[in-house]
């Protein structure tokens, strides 16, 4: 009886099986390296959704959205978002272009939040915000007073939006900027991002 | 009653003197409050990178922190609105939500790099071999076959 027929059946069994019980190895050494690493950030309306998201505001009142992170930068962040208020003429961040050319608003930080984010992992604040203010007629302007923002109440004294025509509104914008902790600068430090929410300030 | 008007300003003075210091004594101990927690943060969140680069879970550890984030957060409020009393209590809970973290943290990274240090040799190096043995086990078992039935070319 001769096997050399079967010669290339039995080679294909035997490779086959290597192969089968080398998969771990090979699982760990075949895995694609990951090459983006990137940090993201979404606002969410009150029905955790994209839309619903509270436009015209009445002092007083508070109003629900939901401030989102996601870490995608292979390892564990520390973030901290500022919270930043802000009428038509004054700064804004960016986000796009060339890289010097992405700055935080120089508005000073009403308030801090950390966030601590596992690699591939996320992160979702419920966030609660109110703003109080006043109309003043004889300027056609809305005066702030103060923004409560999860329950902490944040100063806004000699903040003011003046009526826009062209709009038909009293422009407000709540600015919520991304910065990263570096841990060889052992600071905080403009992570490229930021998301808003655009505001009419309504009045009687 | 001269004597007693001046006595009595003396004291007001006098009065007045230790409520500055106390007022000044509190803010630096609320700064330095703020501070000591702030560094403990930067320190746990180290420790925490480091175990998470380990390969350990550390959701849990995250959760704490951003506990101890928020009260940071809000005593440093505290510090900028002036309300030193409130800012001290809260950088002080904000360090105590952090008690243990060292054990806890070290304990996942060693656990984490024992697991890591066993999937390594069960994974990559023992499949490996596996796979070796099996090619020289076939190939053996083909010598084998072909004394035993002749004729194999």
């Amino acid at each position: 009886m001769s096997i050399g027929k079967y010669g290339v059946t039995f080679l294909i069994v035997v490779v086959i099986l290597a192969l089968l019980v080398a998969s771990p190895a090979l699982s760990k050494a075949l895995v694609y390296p990951r090459t983006d690493f990137f940090s993201e950030m979404w606002l969410l309306g009150s029905n955790h959704t994209a839309e619903d998201y509270p436009f015209n505001l009445s002092s007083g009142q508070s109003y629900d959205i939901y401030l989102g992170l996601g870490d995608q930068l292979g390892y564990c962040a520390y973030y901290q978002v500022e919270v930043k208020f802000r009428n038509e003429s004054q700064s804004m961040p960016s986000s796009l272009g060339p890289v010097e050319d992405r700055v935080p608003s120089d508005l000073p930080s009403l308030y801090n939040v950390s966030a601590f984010v596992a690699d591939q992992g996320s992160w979702e604040l419920p966030v609660s915000f109110g703003f109080n203010y006043v109309y003043d007629a004889n300027a056609s302007a809305v005066r702030f007073e103060s923004l409560t923002f999860n329950g902490n109440l944040l100063s806004l004294a000699g903040e003011s939006t003046v009526w826009n025509s062209t709009m038909s509104r009293f422009y407000g914008d709540l600015v919520f900027e991304l910065w990263l902790y570096n841990s060889s600068s052992s600071s905080f430090v403009y992570h490229d991002r930021f998301v808003d929410l655009k505001l009419n300030m309504t009045v009687t | 009653m001269k004597k007693l008007f001046v006595l009595l300003v003396l004291f007001v003075l006098l009065l007045s003197c230790l409520c500055v210091q106390c007022r000044a004594a509190s803010e630096t101990d609320a700064q330095s409050a703020v501070s000591e927690a702030s560094q403990r943060i930067v320190t746990c969140y180290g420790e925490v990178a480091n175990a998470s680069s380990a390969g350990a879970n550390v959701s849990a550890l995250l959760q704490v922190l951003n506990t101890a984030g928020d009260l940071l957060s809000r005593a440093q409020l505290a510090l900028a609105d002036g309300d030193f009393n409130s800012s001290s209590a809260l950088a002080l809970q904000s360090q105590q939500a952090l008690v243990g973290f060292d054990a806890q943290s070290e304990s996942l990274r060693s656990a984490a790099l024992h697991s890591g240090f066993v999937d390594f040799w069960v994974d990559v190096v023992g499949s490996s071999v596996g796979a070796v043995a099996v090619l020289v086990l076939g190939f053996f078992v083909w010598r084998f076959l072909s004394k035993k039935y002749p004729g194999v070319t």
